[in-house]
């Protein structure tokens, strides 16, 4: 069912079971895990079915620290969420990206990779990707030239990825629209949470639009699915009874903001023509060079991939912090596209013959739980009065020694293999150098603003995703990851989430 | 990789073959001049390249540029004939060990960026280059 709330009357009480905010590919995920129960389900979406400019601006904000993307570019506000435009990365996090690990400050998540991995097999199907198989082995039987390079598999590993561009406003609208228990209303943006006297409890939200419309909704149990930095500014700003926020006592909400840092790190020379489509993009699953567990512990890095490019074609791609700029989406999708086809132009020229052997080797690793990378309120308020978002994005020394060293102990492998040569990239070359180059890029993974962890200080949400103190609040998504992994966040995201789903359907069925 | 694409650091692998080290060096070496052509290298570079690793590497270790020494230090804990052909294996040893250097951003094994040195060596001597 679908009710536009700017055609409702002003000031009228939406009332279900349970009510999610945010229709992006978390919230989704719950709706329709809950459509068979009977309960009714309130899922509010802030924009319509499709680009609003002045839904989008919504999003806008600051930031400092590190160069970023603008903040309004990097999400979009309409139904399906970031969906809308993501890449279709998909695979699971490793093992150890949940455990605690001495060297990575504030790692360790109060719930372990098993605890997940039903809930992995369910978002494979809501993201309509292929079997739950991310063994080289596996695929390596399903497809044809998948060889992997002789690398030292104690230091190196495939790390399997699968790839579907799943955009869940397309793929899930009619499903939703035409559910009798989903009740979706656009245009219904929450500007406040309201709880009970002694903020133990939601009781109601406020949500409004641009018509001028203000609603209340009510829910025995409520979902924040709206991105790790939405969740975030709304706990933030629904400060009415208490001045730090919901769920802020201990001035967690918005700390430990993590992206994935993707940047071209290093190149790799092979030295014999290597007949393999195991590192291709091609649509197919591919692996990238992943460090193990043992040389983790072994450097103390954090954990990251390297992916393989045709150098013949990324040499001739403008770096995206660069083009990816301004304020204008459709504009800057635009200049990008075209970056991405001049640079394929390009590359055909040069001809580089049947088989790749020079590669531009991008880095995908996890940024460290950092309390000072974070998301606070900016003075500035958008059109429904709410304080717009500021970022302060931060990176660690920990961050870049971890980019150096996974490219060192690639090159070193590649070189006792006899297979190649690796030539690291200016930023990376002195050992003492901590800085970071402008164009440091990011993949617009946002997460850890509502970090899970058993303990209130150290966490905003608990191990079945609850705001601590709260007893019928949940945050659903990427921030309560309590470190980001290296793998990209859709996934687990919404794993997480079938699994938040789970939960409360035993708390409330 | 070519001389002026390896400077830039961007080029696709052009046709790539070190031409003949023989055609440069003379005829009265006291050691086997295979010994300044670093065999996998030269699957990835040309000469000039290997030229610009050598002068590179010769800056970051001044103390080396000498042919005398670099033969020294190259062939010195190498047994037997064909020392030439045993270098490839010290090659291996060094990554296995960490025995390598950085030079111009290049993961190398000690022993192939010496080779680099000494070609580069040899050349100034005889005014190649």
């Amino acid at each position: 069912m679908h009710i536009d709330a700017r055609d409702l009357p002003n000031h009228s009480t939406i009332e279900g079971d349970i009510c999610i905010v945010g229709a992006g590919a978390a919230g989704i995920s719950i709706a329709l895990d809950w459509s068979k129960t009977g309960k009714k389900v309130i899922l509010l979406e802030g924009g319509g079915f499709k680009y609003e400019s002045q839904l989008q601006d919504l999003y806008k904000g600051e930031s400092t620290g590190q160069q970023y993307y603008p903040l309004h570019g990097t999400r979009l506000h309409y139904f399906g969420g970031t969906t809308g435009h993501w890449s279709g990365f998909c695979s699971p996090f490793d093992d150890i990206d949940f455990t605690k690990r001495d060297w990575v400050p504030d790692s360790g998540w109060p719930i372990s990779k098993e605890d997940l991995d039903p809930f992995y097999i369910k978002a494979q199907k809501a993201l309509q990707l292929g079997p739950f198989e991310y063994d080289l082995s596996y695929w390596q039987k399903e497809i044809e030239n998948l060889n992997a390079f002789p690398l030292d598999k104690k230091v190196v590993w495939n790390k399997m990825w699968q790839f579907n561009r799943a955009r869940f406003g397309n793929l899930y609208k009619e499903e939703i629209v035409n559910s009798n228990t989903i009740h979706l209303y656009t245009y219904a943006n929450v500007v406040n949470i309201l709880a009970n006297e002694n903020v133990s409890q939601v009781k109601s939200l406020e949500v409004k639009n641009h018509a001028g419309k203000t609603h209340t909704v009510k829910a025995k149990q409520f979902i924040l699915a709206s991105g790790a930095i939405q969740n975030a500014r709304m706990l933030l700003t629904s400060n009415s009874q208490v001045k730090q926020g919901l769920g802020n006592d201990n001035d967690v909400v918005g700390r430990y903001f993590m992206e994935h840092l993707e940047i071209s790190t290093s190149e790799l020379w092979l030295l014999k023509p290597f007949p393999t489509d195991l590192y291709k993009y091609n649509g197919k699953p591919r692996a990238e060079l992943a460090i193990t567990t043992e040389a983790q512990l072994e450097n103390k890095i954090l954990n990251g991939t390297l992916s393989l490019n045709p150098l013949s074609y990324s040499k001739h791609l403008t770096p995206r912090m660069e083009i990816l700029q301004g304020d204008d989406y459709k504009e800057r999708f635009e200049n990008y596209k075209k970056d991405l086809v001049e640079a394929g132009e390009k590359a055909k020229l040069e001809n580089s013959g049947s088989i790749e052997r020079a590669f531009e080797l991008d880095v995908r690793i996890e940024q460290a739980p950092n309390p000072n990378s974070r998301i606070t309120l900016s003075a500035e308020k958008d059109a429904l009065g709410v304080p717009r978002i500021s970022l302060h994005w931060d990176l660690t020394d920990l961050d870049k020694n971890s980019i150096r060293k996974i490219n060192q102990l690639v090159g070193i492998e590649a070189g006792k293999a006899n297979l190649g040569r690796m030539k690291l990239k200016d930023f990376l070359r002195d050992e003492n150098d901590n800085s970071w180059p402008a164009d440091t890029n990011a993949g617009w993974h946002h997460m850890g603003t509502t970090r899970m962890n058993n303990d209130p200080k150290k966490g905003v949400v608990n191990e079945n995703c609850q705001v601590h103190g709260i007893n019928n609040l949940h945050v659903a998504g990427s921030g309560c990851f309590t470190t980001s992994g290296a793998a990209n966040p859709t996934l687990t995201l919404v794993a997480l989430s079938l699994r938040l789903s789970d939960y409360l359907k035993e708390k409330i069925i | 990789m070519k001389r002026r694409d390896f400077i830039i650091g961007t080029a696709s692998i052009a046709a790539i073959s070190i031409p003949s080290v023989y055609f440069y060096l003379n005829h009265d070496d006291t050691y086997d001049p295979l010994i300044a052509e670093p065999q996998s290298l030269s699957l990835i570079w040309d000469t000039d390249a290997i030229i610009a690793i050598g002068v590179a590497y010769l800056r970051q270790f001044p103390d080396e540029n000498s042919e005398q020494i670099l033969v020294d230090k190259l062939v010195n804990n190498i047994l037997g004939n064909q020392k030439a052909g045993k270098l490839n294996n010290q090659v291996r040893k060094d990554f296995e060990t960490g025995n390598t250097v950085l030079i111009d951003g290049w993961m190398l094994s000690k022993t192939e960026a010496r080779q680099c040195a000494l070609l580069t060596t040899k050349l100034k001597k005889q005014h190649a280059y």
